[in-house]
């Protein structure tokens, strides 16, 4: 009833087709789950750098500069620099 | 007979084709809108992206509201793969008090079988949620704000809370005030969804990005703010009173450098919301009397040669007698003296040189018939007569009679520190958002006084500070133009059945070129009701700490 060529032409299409349809739907979900790990890892840096703002803000209160003032604690912050020549 | 039964079957046939053709066209053509609505809504969804709310910062650039991130806890029995007090211990070792703060909770949710659900009110931060990954246990992601300095400037600041229809918006202060400023714009994503209902975001979708709030610099000043709030509460305490406010301006500019109410320690806790020293009107008493004396030095009604004549006696009209404070007449009373001595009687002859109208165009220009608009919310608008008998203008010169906000005192008192000129308190500074900077628009400054009746009433406030009842209080190093006052509290029109005082103290110094103006007031002292013995030791206080501050 068919012809030799146009048959194997058919299947080959079908199986180029669903071939395509495996990689692409496979690249979506690949490129989809990359954007959620990106976001994730958005929102952790968000996160922690709401908590050092807070933490920052929490040692520099008047309450902390005060507490340290009266007990004569400070934090000794020393830098060394080596130059060369 | 085989004719006509295929005749029959092409007919049921067709009947059968033009059937489905006219179902066809009933779901693809008449029903398509609606179904392809349908099916956009199961394939796509709208995502919100929630702005961050804009932050706090004080005149040094620390942050006084920050943004926090917690999480609410929840359990789902039927997703449970263990048993709950297995489940519980878990939690416990996370966060060791949670079994006790919900006791009760817990104990319902075990027993109730046909409770599947239970969110607690303890709070997890992002690691404690990280490390209660187990199936049956749910977060909720809550935005609270964060107060590093905790109470400190809380009727400046205000509060945020959810409104009717959970949206968090600001109540009082600045974050209501600058609600829209502070909110942002939400965005949103919509596009379509995967089976378990995330937005695929690689696939075609429209969105737009959220819009942070912005950030407010205010003029704050956290120190001046800590020692305000320090050193009225140990005032009250000190003069058993019932609360007490503070407030603190730059003169030149207006702004606001630190603002405080405290109520008696053993009081309700006073609403975050409602800040008396912007709602609350109050008789301002014979702090009000240095602005009487500018004005009628102002018109030229009085010049500083002005002798009361009159001042051994009671000042009589109609049937009142207006007298004095202490009882005592000060015969032949300068002008200096008049205010030196809080002068009732020279007062009252004052106003009446001066004149009913003159005295209500200054009032009027000084800002005190309405609100000083400062940046905050909740100001109350200051009510004036309409009725200006000779009594009331008498009594008006000592400040009893009239009413006015604490705010709206301090900004026409800050008219003399500023060489004559009003300025309109200001809370904030600037706006940030990313690197953009917008500045707090300024109002139009208006000249009240002249510079020579500025220098005229200022050598008078200084004569009377330094030769009158708070000389002893007033440390050597600072230069203060100053005067305290006592009001009467009114109850129902009469002050009669009230012995309760609102004592007060407002200057500025030093007297040229100020670095601060400050009013004190001081709700009902008991161990004594005047200005002079308990707003004035407070404000020489605060001057010798902002002294060395500004």
């Amino acid at each position: 009833m068919f012809n030799k060529p146009f048959f194997l032409l058919i299947i080959f299409i079908i199986i180029l087709q669903v071939t395509f349809s495996f990689y692409y739907s496979s690249e979506i979900i690949n490129q989809n789950n990359l954007i959620n790990q990106n976001q994730t890892v958005l929102e952790d840096i968000k996160n922690k750098n709401q908590d050092l703002e807070k933490k920052l803000a929490i040692l520099s209160t008047l309450t902390t500069i005060e507490a340290s003032a009266s007990q004569k604690k400070y934090i000794n912050l020393k830098e060394i620099i080596n130059l060369k020549n | 007979m085989q004719n006509s039964r295929s005749k029959i079957l092409s007919i049921a046939l067709t009947f059968c084709f033009i059937i489905i053709s006219c179902r066809f066209f009933y779901w693809q053509i008449i029903k398509a809108p609606e179904l392809k609505e349908k099916a956009k809504n199961q394939t796509y969804k709208i995502e919100k992206i929630s702005p961050d709310r804009g932050k706090i910062y004080s005149s040094d650039n620390f942050p006084l509201v920050l943004n926090q991130t917690t999480y609410q806890l929840s359990l789902y029995k039927p997703n449970f793969k263990e048993d709950i007090d297995q489940l519980l211990a878990k939690i416990e070792q996370i966060n060791p008090n949670f079994k006790t703060e919900n006791e009760e909770s817990i104990d319902k949710f075990k027993n109730n079988s046909s409770q599947k659900w239970i969110t607690f009110n303890t709070e997890f931060n992002e690691d404690q949620k990280k490390s209660l990954d187990i199936s049956g246990i749910e977060f909720q992601k809550i935005e609270k704000r964060f107060y590093p300095e905790n109470s400190l400037a809380t009727d400046l600041l205000g509060i945020i809370s959810k409104d009717n229809n959970g949206t968090q918006i600001g109540y009082g202060g600045i974050e209501a005030f600058y609600q829209k400023q502070l909110q942002g714009k939400t965005g949103f994503i919509f596009g379509p969804q995967d089976a378990t209902g995330k937005t695929i975001l690689n696939k075609k979708s429209w969105s737009s990005d959220a819009i942070n709030g912005r950030n407010i610099f205010t003029n704050i000043n956290r120190s001046a703010q800590f020692y305000v709030e320090k050193i009225l509460r140990e005032g009250i305490d000190k003069y058993t009173a019932d609360s007490g406010s503070i407030t603190i301006m730059e003169p030149k500019t207006g702004a606001i450098l630190a603002m405080a109410t405290l109520t008696a320690t053993n009081s309700a806790t006073m609403s975050s919301i409602r800040n008396p020293a912007i709602s609350d009107l109050f008789e301002p008493g014979s702090i009000f009397k240095p602005l009487i004396v500018s004005m009628a030095l102002d018109t030229n009604s009085i010049d500083t040669d002005y002798i009361c004549t009159k001042c051994n006696q009671p000042h009589v009209i109609g049937k009142y007698n207006i007298s004095n404070w202490d009882s005592e007449f000060h015969d032949n009373s300068t002008l200096q003296d008049i205010i030196k001595n809080s002068d009732n009687i020279g007062m009252s002859y004052i106003i009446a040189k001066l004149g009913k109208d003159n005295f209500l165009n200054y009032y009027q220009k000084l800002g005190l018939t309405q609100k000083t608009g400062v940046d905050l919310q909740g100001e109350a608008k200051p009510t004036i007569k309409t009725e200006w008998p000779e009594i009331d203008l008498a009594t008006a010169s000592f400040g009893q009679g009239i009413v006015v906000t604490q705010v709206g005192m301090l900004q026409a008192f800050n008219v003399i520190a500023n060489d004559g000129v009003l300025v309109k308190p200001k809370v904030v500074n600037y706006f940030a958002e990313g690197n953009k900077i917008t500045k707090n628009k300024n109002d139009k400054e208006t000249r009240v006084f002249n510079q020579d009746t500025i220098q005229k009433i200022k050598n008078i406030l200084k004569y009377a500070v330094e030769n009158g009842v708070t000389a002893k209080l007033k440390p050597d190093n600072l230069e203060v133009c100053a005067k305290s006052g006592t009001a009467q509290v009114a109850i129902e029109g009469s002050y009669e059945n009230n012995s309760s005082t609102i004592a007060s103290y407002i200057g500025f110094s030093p007297c040229n070129n100020p670095k601060f103006t400050m009013i004190v007031t001081i709700n009902n002292p008991k161990t004594s009701p005047w200005g002079s013995s308990t707003a004035a030791p407070i404000w020489y206080e605060l001057a010798s700490k902002l002294n060395d501050l500004l």
